[in-house]
């Protein structure tokens, strides 16, 4: 088997606790900034920094609104980073297979 | 969390192909360091320096032959396959592989008018058990009634026994108290309503 499948973007610990995180919630929904932040134990800038890798491939998407004087930037899965996440965790299942 | 720690030493990608190409054999076992790499496709080099660190780490074992300097041969010890077990219990952990099923809505969840009755069904009950004071009771009833999701729905509910919702220590719990991203709430005539719901109790028993 060819195992390179392993996508980078994903297989890094945060950004794997990133998109799993995201996968978990129903589709369609959203997250905001900062519960996600709470839920995983990031810095806010060391968040960003992830974010915005995974927002460069399309695997997730932000959106930011604001709402009077405040305003709130919520992160979800895109499809695209749903079928990355599948295709990841398959090669890691078909690496582990047996185990 | 920090239970949620993937050894960096199995998670590198070759690594981890290693590890789980030798936990494969049979215990015991060895494999030959000429056949794992047709097994896997590495170069000599990188190989080496993979078994190099799994060595160093007590995971593997390398047996040499003869003067030279590369291994001969490699097997999985005790150590590494305890290690490599930690390694994919972390992995189901995560949310998508295991939960889904019998957890409580994730806190982005948006929760309707039956949760949010129910919710304050129970803080009727906490509060004539004793457990919430009059205000405190109003006040998080003001709260509940107006939450939009399932985690600001279990917030209101932390500090109190036996509330389902509840997330894991550490997980939202140590976010704010006040709801994070709240803002839905009655904005435009500050409709603060009902400051006197109290007496609400009545309902539970």
């Amino acid at each position: 088997m060819t195992t390179d499948e392993l996508d980078p973007l994903i297989h890094v610990p945060t950004r794997l606790k990133i998109v799993a995180t995201l996968a978990a919630l129903p589709d369609g929904d959203t997250l905001s900034f900062t519960r996600l932040q709470h839920m995983i134990g990031l810095t806010p800038g060391n968040l960003i920094i992830h974010l915005r890798k995974l927002e460069d491939a399309d695997y997730i998407s932000s959106t930011k609104a604001s709402n009077g004087n405040v305003s709130i930037t919520t992160v979800a899965l895109t499809s695209h980073g749903r079928k990355a996440l599948d295709a990841y965790t398959q090669a890691l299942r078909d690496l582990l297979s047996g185990l | 969390m920090s239970t949620g720690a993937l050894d960096p030493l199995i998670h590198d990608p070759e690594r981890l192909r290693i590890v789980a190409t030798l936990a494969a054999l049979p215990d015991g076992d060895a494999l030959s360091v000429n056949r794992l790499q047709d097994m896997i496709g590495l170069t000599p080099g990188s190989l080496i320096t993979g078994l190099r660190e799994l060595d160093d780490a007590g995971y593997v074992r390398t047996g040499k032959t003869g003067g030279g300097t590369a291994p001969a041969a490699v097997a999985l010890t005790r150590d590494g396959r305890a290690a490599l077990d930690r390694y994919t219990t972390v992995l189901r952990q995560l949310p998508p592989v295991a939960r889904q099923d019998d957890q409580p809505p994730a806190p982005g969840v948006r929760a309707g008018d039956a949760d949010r009755d129910a919710a304050a069904a129970a803080l009727g009950e906490h509060f004539a058990q004793g457990r919430l004071t009059l205000d405190e009771l109003s006040a998080r009833l003001d709260v509940t009634l107006t939450a939009t999701t399932h985690g600001e729905l279990s917030q209101v509910a932390q500090d109190l026994p036996g509330s389902d919702g509840v997330p894991g220590p550490g997980q939202l719990s140590r976010g704010k108290r006040a709801r994070p991203w709240h803002k839905p709430g009655p904005a435009p005539g500050q409709g603060t309503w009902q400051h006197h719901r109290g007496r609400t109790p009545g309902r539970s028993s």
